[in-house]
This record gives structure tokens, C-alpha cells and sequence, in this order.
């Protein structure tokens, strides 16, 4: 069950993913992780208990085998900087992108000049992540029913899956043309500034003017 | 299956599969299919034991997921000497016209039965079908009957299809919530007072039954 139903402006959105990349590039680590907390504590006051243990699932996949990995090459007090650099870009990225609304970005992408169906296919992709995640899921039950297992199971995967988001594509358009998309527009919603656009904004721009002065 | 929990989904349930059809009936939601697929081994369970053969085939509630290759010819080539052994399984159950047809253009029925024919092919010691019937016409849905009928190994299916149920099972277990509230003969259960709980509605043989006043014994 979801609790809270939180959006972010896809503008506020791209910014925080923007800062996050500056601040690790001039190695404001703790300033990047701050931002990345914020729109993480966001994301798991909107998601179901079930995603956000998924999402736990994914970044500890994404930080220890590497992180052991660097630790070996580097040694372990310059993995944990590596890593921790790792886990900022990965949280924002997943947190800022799973905030913003589909058809906000579509409405954002396409005055940023790209086709409607590209606009509308960028937010679909990363909405859709989890359903791929499923069907893959699925793919993989109904390949071991025929017998099929290790590397003959690997090579066969992509068959289905192929056909499947084919197939899906095909109903996803059919759905939209039962809704009228022809003459009523479902693609794009304009994004509306809220509070959690307000405080992310404020801290990228305190950020900022701290980093600004401390050059001067 | 012994004791098997799995999250909040499956609560310490115990099935026995022996030879013949074994059903899983239940309401959405009651934790039929994650049952198969503890069976199955594709999840592990929490707790409790799953004793399952090696080699136990499937087929799934979409079908086109199990199709690897572009035509039916093609699917059943790695498990037949040559096409004329392929004409003759597919020729067993009505479906030679089949043979050249693109496997992902199979209608909902055709790819079901095609799927659960894949899944029999390797030889496998059970067979696990989830919603055998889904997307079946009548005369499909007699041919999946007949299908698996015909198994010589135990066969698990979870299903909504009552009327399909009380037809081909020799044995049943009612699912809600995780738990297993009913179990025994398919007529059994539909006469249990547990499963009216449920609130489904009655196999239409068991509704004819009642309205003559009798209690059917068997269903032949």
C-alpha cells in the first residue's frame, strides 16, 4: 500500500540529478549524498513497503560487489569514497526519476523539442522497469517448465521477452486508442511547482552560494 | 510439501501429490500460484520442506512466455526423430494443422495447449499447469481435458474453472489466504460447508444435483 503521494517537477527533478553529478565532479561528496538522501526520504514515504525493500535489494547488489571489488584494487578507505560517490549518482537517479510524474517529463521532453513518442516513451521505460522486471521473472519460470536451465536458458530468454514487449506494445496502443488519444490528449500533463520542488531547489541553490563563496 | 510458508502469501501448507490430477481451487489472492511455484522450486520456501521430483515441467498462465522457437515444427524438434513422429504426437490431440504455424501468432487457446504439449515433451516426472483453462473455447478446453487425463505422471493444477475441476481432478485443496480450509474428492469439497464459505458459485453438476435433491456421488 502506498502512504503519501509525492511528485517532483521533472525540471526539479533533472536540476537534482545535475547537482548531484557537479558536486561529485568538484568532490562535494557529502553535499551530493545530502541531496540524494532527501529525495530518497521522499521516494520511501511514497513507495509500498514491497518496492522499497526491492530497491534496498538493488543497491546492496549495486555497492558491496564492487565494493569489494575496490577494496581489492585500492584499497578499503578509497572504495568507501568510490562507493559512496556509487550509491549517490545510483539513489538519485532512482529516486528523482520514480518521482516525477510520466506525463509531467513527456510534457517537459517535448518542449525540450523531442517527438511526442519519444517524449512519451522515456517515462514509459522507467515506469515500466518493473513490469519488465516481472516478465523477466516470468520468462525464466516458463523456460525452466520446458526443461531449459543454465546457459540454454540464458542464450533462450531474450526470445520471449522480445516478442513480449512487441506484443505489449501492440495492447499499450490500443489501449491509448480505446481512450481517445487521437482527439483527447493523454500524454502530456503540465507539471505544477510543490513543496518538494521548493525544498530541493532551496538546498541546491544554498549549496551552490556556499560553493560560490568558498571559491571567492 | 510439508509445513511450507512462504512470506504472507503461503502459511504452512501441506499437499500431496499422487498420481492422477491434484487441484489447487481458491479465491484471487489466496497464494494458488505462488503454491505452484514453490512446487515447482522457481521460489524457495521460508520455512518446510519440498520433496518434488528432478524434473518437473510447466506451463504458465501465458503461454507465448514458453516459446522459444517461430513455428510449432520447430518448438518440438529437439524432443522428435523427425517431422512425421511430430505430425503424429500433434495429430493425437487434433492439433497437426498446427505444425507450420507461428508459434507467437497462436491464438490464447492454441499456444496454452501447444505450451502445456512443450512442457509434457522432455520427459519430465510431473507436470504443474497453472489456469489450464484461461482463454479456452469449449472445444480446447475438452482437449486440455483429455490432455491431461491422459498423463501417466502426477499432475498439479491451480484453477477458477469449477466445472473443469470437478471433471478431471481426483484430487483437491481449497486455498484461502495462504491456508488450506478444504481438501479431499472434488465433490467433497464442493459439498464442504467451508468451501460455501467462500461464496463461489457451485460446478453446474453440483447445482443440477441440488435442485433434483440429491447429492451427487459421482459425477460419471
Amino acid at each position: 500500500m502506498s502512504r503519501l503521494k509525492i511528485h517532483i517537477h521533472p525540471l526539479v527533478g533533472i536540476i537534482a540529478i545535475a547537482w548531484v553529478m557537479f558536486a561529485l565532479y568538484v568532490n562535494h561528496i557529502v553535499s551530493a549524498l545530502i541531496l540524494s538522501s532527501i529525495l530518497f526520504t521522499y521516494l520511501i514515504l511514497t513507495l509500498p513497503s514491497e518496492q522499497i525493500r526491492r530497491l534496498a535489494v538493488l543497491y546492496l547488489w549495486i555497492t558491496i560487489p564492487p565494493y569489494v571489488l575496490l577494496a581489492i584494487i585500492y584499497g578499503p578507505i578509497e572504495a568507501v569514497e568510490l562507493i559512496l560517490r556509487l550509491i549517490s549518482i545510483t539513489i538519485t537517479f532512482t529516486s528523482a526519476l520514480q518521482l516525477i510524474k510520466p506525463i509531467e517529463l513527456s510534457y517537459v521532453t517535448s518542449k525540450l523539442g523531442l517527438p511526442q513518442l519519444t517524449a512519451l516513451a522515456i517515462p514509459m521505460v522507467i515506469k515500466l522497469s518493473d513490469y519488465m522486471g516481472y516478465s523477466i521473472s516470468e520468462t525464466v519460470v516458463a523456460m525452466r517448465g520446458r526443461g531449459l536451465k543454465g546457459r540454454k536458458l540464458l542464450l533462450n530468454i531474450p526470445i520471449p521477452l522480445v516478442v513480449h514487449v512487441i506484443n505489449s506494445s501492440a495492447h499499450f496502443a490500443e489501449a491509448l486508442a480505446q481512450k481517445r488519444f487521437d482527439k483527447v490528449s493523454t500524454a502530456y500533463g503540465k507539471p505544477k511547482v510543490g513543496f518538494t520542488d521548493v525544498v530541493v531547489i532551496c538546498y541546491i541553490i544554498l549549496n551552490a552560494v556556499f560553493l560560490v563563496m568558498k571559491w571567492i | 510439501m510439508e509445513d511450507v510458508w512462504y512470506k504472507d502469501i503461503v502459511k504452512g501448507i501441506n499437499i500431496v501429490c499422487g498420481k492422477g490430477i491434484t487441484a489447487i481451487i481458491g479465491p484471487n489472492g489466496s497464494g494458488k500460484t505462488t503454491t505452484l511455484r514453490l512446487i515447482t522450486k522457481s521460489l524457495k520456501p521460508d520455512r518446510g520442506k519440498v520433496l518434488i521430483p528432478d524434473k518437473v515441467g510447466s506451463s504458465w498462465q501465458n503461454p507465448y512466455y514458453t516459446f522459444i522457437k517461430s513455428t510449432v515444427y520447430e518448438e518440438f524438434k529437439e524432443f522428435f526423430k523427425d517431422r512425421k513422429e511430430i505430425e503424429d504426437f500433434l495429430g493425437n490431440y487434433g492439433l497437426k494443422h498446427l505444425i507450420d504455424k507461428y508459434t507467437f501468432k497462436l491464438s490464447m487457446g492454441q499456444a496454452r495447449i501447444i505450451s502445456i504439449l512443450i512442457a509434457i515433451s522432455w520427459s519430465p516426472n510431473a507436470l504443474v499447469v497453472d489456469e489450464p483453462t484461461n482463454g479456452l473455447g469449449l472445444k480446447e478446453k475438452k482437449m486440455v481435458e483429455e490432455l491431461l487425463k491422459s498423463m501417466k505422471i502426477p499432475v498439479i493444477i491451480a484453477s477458477h474453472d469449477l466445472d473443469f475441476v470437478l471433471k478431471i481432478s481426483d484430487y483437491v485443496y481449497v486455498m484461502n489466504d495462504g491456508h488450506i480450509i478444504a481438501e479431499g474428492s472434488a465433490l467433497d469439497v464442493f459439498y464442504d460447508d467451508k468451501f460455501s464459505l467462500l461464496e463461489f458459485p457451485e460446478p453446474y453438476a453440483v447445482i443440477v444435483g441440488k435442485r433434483l435433491g440429491r447429492r451427487l456421488r459421482s459425477i460419471e
